[in-house]
């Protein structure tokens, strides 16, 4: 794997990381 | 039906635009100002997210620890409700160190894992917290629950100096301390190399402070008891206490 394959897919998964920490931090109580 | 807005807090959404600007800093910083590494070429642009990552986790966990602690002293379930949050973003925030850490493995080193002393400890603790926050739902008793998730909060906190030490303490192939503990005589980091570092130190940190904030009023909402209807108007109900019947 290339270095810019590497830091691009490391960039991605943490930019998803933090979505889904914002998204599951912010979610109602359902219960 | 009367809907009742809660605003949230001034300092949590100071902390989520705060996170959002050093975010973008960091981006820029990270992938276009700063320098390509002589030796390791692009890959080490995950440097300024795969060490703030582990960074603000160790952090995390240092919360887990004083809030474990400050729950055994005041036996106050709030303490609890912050070394479960803290937990919770510190896992998230070690899984994701591990994931960086395979990616920029595999782009310098060749392999996605290596049986590295670092990368082993790191792991240790990734399911050392796992099992915190799993002994968290072993009770329905919310002190029951909180007394031993605090014994293993403190308990498991023992690994973080060990994963930091790590590539002191043992011969290993993961590179040792680029700042912190950094040897003398070993080079300097480029002063826009160094600056991308902290820009991701400073997301990360206040990101993590953001989500925990977030978290912890979520948690603080679900042990609250849910206010009737009837309570927002009309004359106050007043509920006798069982056996005050006469």
């Amino acid at each position: 794997m290339s270095g810019w394959t590497a830091v691009v897919l490391g960039y991605a998964v943490t930019v998803a990381l933090w979505a889904g920490l914002a998204w599951w931090s912010g979610r109602r109580s359902s219960g | 039906v009367q809907v009742v807005r809660v605003g949230v807090p001034a300092l949590e959404r100071w902390l989520g635009w705060a996170a959002g600007a050093a975010a973008v800093l960091l981006a820029v910083l990270g992938l276009v100002v700063a320098p390509t590494d002589a030796v390791q070429g692009p890959a080490q642009r995950l440097m300024y997210v795969h060490v703030p990552a582990a960074w603000a986790a160790y952090l995390a966990f240092v919360v887990v620890l004083v809030s474990s602690v400050a729950y055994l002293v005041r036996r106050d379930l709030r303490w609890d409700r912050r070394a479960q949050a803290a937990a919770e973003v510190g896992v998230a925030l070690t899984a994701l160190t591990l994931v960086l850490g395979a990616l920029w493995g595999r782009a310098v080193w060749g392999t996605w894992w290596t049986w590295d002393a670092r990368v082993v400890t790191t792991s240790v603790l990734l399911l050392l917290y796992t099992g915190y926050l799993a002994v968290r739902g072993l009770s329905d008793d919310d002190h029951t629950s909180a007394r031993r998730s605090a014994v293993v909060g403190i308990v498991a906190f023992v690994d973080v100096p060990v994963v930091h030490f790590s590539v002191l303490w043992w011969r290993t192939l993961h590179q040792p301390p680029t700042v912190l503990g950094a040897e003398a005589g070993s080079p300097p980091l480029d002063a826009q190399m160094g600056l991308a570092l902290a820009a991701g130190v400073l997301a990360f940190t206040l990101g993590a402070g953001w989500v925990l904030a977030r978290r912890l009023r979520q948690l603080s909402a679900a042990a609250q008891p849910a206010v009737p209807p009837a309570a927002t108007s009309g004359p106050p109900i007043v509920v006798a206490p069982r056996g005050s019947a006469r």
